[in-house]
């Protein structure tokens, strides 16, 4: 089963093959997750994305016809998805990056290090969630799920040239938020 | 000869993640162009630190339990569907509505019609056998039945019956509520000057006495 492309189980789901379904969840699910993850900054509201992204697909894949690769669609609806969450959130005025994930840590840091590269990285995820739409969406799609400029491209329905303008303009963003953090803390 | 500016693959490059032949172009454009040298100034050390980003988990247990959740998901959906489709309404709702305003638009007195006679008795003769019809209408309608039926049979029956009919219709018009007498041979006129309400009075008549 494992070794079946994204199509052929789409097939065998349309076909009524259920279990085909499922190997297409376990295979995407947790890059759907850390999309969505990484947009909302927050895991409650990724997991519920990435929830309502399969519960879409279930429906929507009885009717697919491989225009584009199953992939493409379900990051497409996962970024809509997660974009329109944060969206909401910066509506009610409430958005908080939450610390449900752990950092991965070799055991040998010591505690003020570990609190200082948390500090840090909760810096770096600031500074993402304050990147306008599409340049957050390019940023994550390419330097955190290391897509293609093409895939990105499919899933946007955005330029390649466009795009790399965007990743660029994204990263420069980031680093100035990241001097300007460092300097209001410091003063 | 300047080549074309590079800032949007500064990352790509800074990361590592362009082939070769771009290495090559991009460095070679770095050299000579101090405005994309310092460009690339600005953003490494933000590329570096992203970088050093440590990787993000999540408890081990939480995507074992993706699936089985989404069934359960998928599961509560199958039971809150509703059984028609919400999409339906966007069709059904005019369609319904267009029949039932033209069925409320067929009763309003001005599409309707007052039927003539031969109408009104129509109804009645529909389920009735030629002989039947040779009774009832033996004598002002049977020319029209005949038209209508154009079978002989039914009006030698007609022919055969009418004088019985005609005095079952006699009978019938010296009741009481309709204060006629006539002889059976003049029956004809007298049936021929009858008005609908009573050519319905007469078929009423000729039903209670199971003619019909």
């Amino acid at each position: 089963m494992s070794l079946l492309k994204d199509f052929e189980l789409v097939e065998k789901f349309q076909q009524g093959d259920e279990t085909s379904f499922n190997e297409l969840v376990k295979r995407y699910q947790e890059k759907i997750y850390w999309i969505a993850r990484r947009i909302a900054a927050d895991h409650d509201a990724a997991d519920d994305i990435a929830q309502e992204v399969f519960i879409k697909a279930y429906s929507a894949l009885k009717d697919f016809r491989g225009d584009s690769a199953v992939y493409t669609w379900l990051y497409r609806v996962t970024v809509n998805l997660s974009l329109n969450y944060v969206r909401r959130k910066k509506a009610r005025n409430f958005f908080r990056i939450d610390d449900f994930f752990t950092l991965e840590s070799d055991g040998n840091d010591s505690p003020d290090k570990i609190f200082e590269a948390k500090e840090h990285n909760q810096l770096l995820n600031e500074a993402i969630q304050q990147l306008p739409e599409k340049q957050k969406a390019a940023f994550i799609l390419r330097y955190q799920e290391e897509l293609t400029y093409e895939e990105i491209s499919d899933i946007l329905k955005t330029s390649v040239g466009g795009l790399k303008a965007n990743y660029f303009h994204a990263v420069k963003k980031i680093g100035e938020y990241v001097n300007r953090a460092h300097k209001t803390r410091s003063i | 000869m300047r080549t074309k500016h590079v800032p949007f693959e500064l990352v790509d490059y800074l990361e590592g993640s362009v082939d070769a032949a771009a290495r090559r172009r991009i460095t070679e454009h770095l050299d000579t162009c101090k405005r994309c040298r310092e460009e690339m100034e600005t953003i490494a050390s933000t590329v570096s630190e992203l970088k050093a980003m440590p990787e993000e988990t999540v408890p081990q247990t939480y995507f074992a339990g993706f699936l089985p959740r989404l069934h359960e998901s998928l599961q509560k959906k199958r039971e809150k569907k509703p059984l028609w489709n919400p999409r339906a309404v966007y069709v059904t709702v005019p369609v319904l509505s267009f029949v039932v305003i033209f069925f409320l638009l067929l009763n309003v007195p001005i599409l309707e019609r007052k039927p003539n006679l031969h109408e009104s008795i129509r109804p009645l003769i529909v389920d009735l056998s030629p002989d039947d019809i040779a009774e009832v209408m033996g004598s002002r309608l049977h020319g029209e039945v005949l038209n209508e039926t154009e079978n002989p049979a039914v009006y030698n029956t007609m022919m055969r019956k009418q004088y019985n009919a005609a005095k079952v219709v006699k009978d019938a018009l010296e009741d009481k509520s309709m204060s006629l007498s006539l002889n059976e041979n003049d029956y004809q006129g007298v049936i021929e000057s009858l008005n609908d309400d009573q050519v319905d009075h007469i078929i009423v008549r000729l039903k209670e006495r199971t003619i019909l």
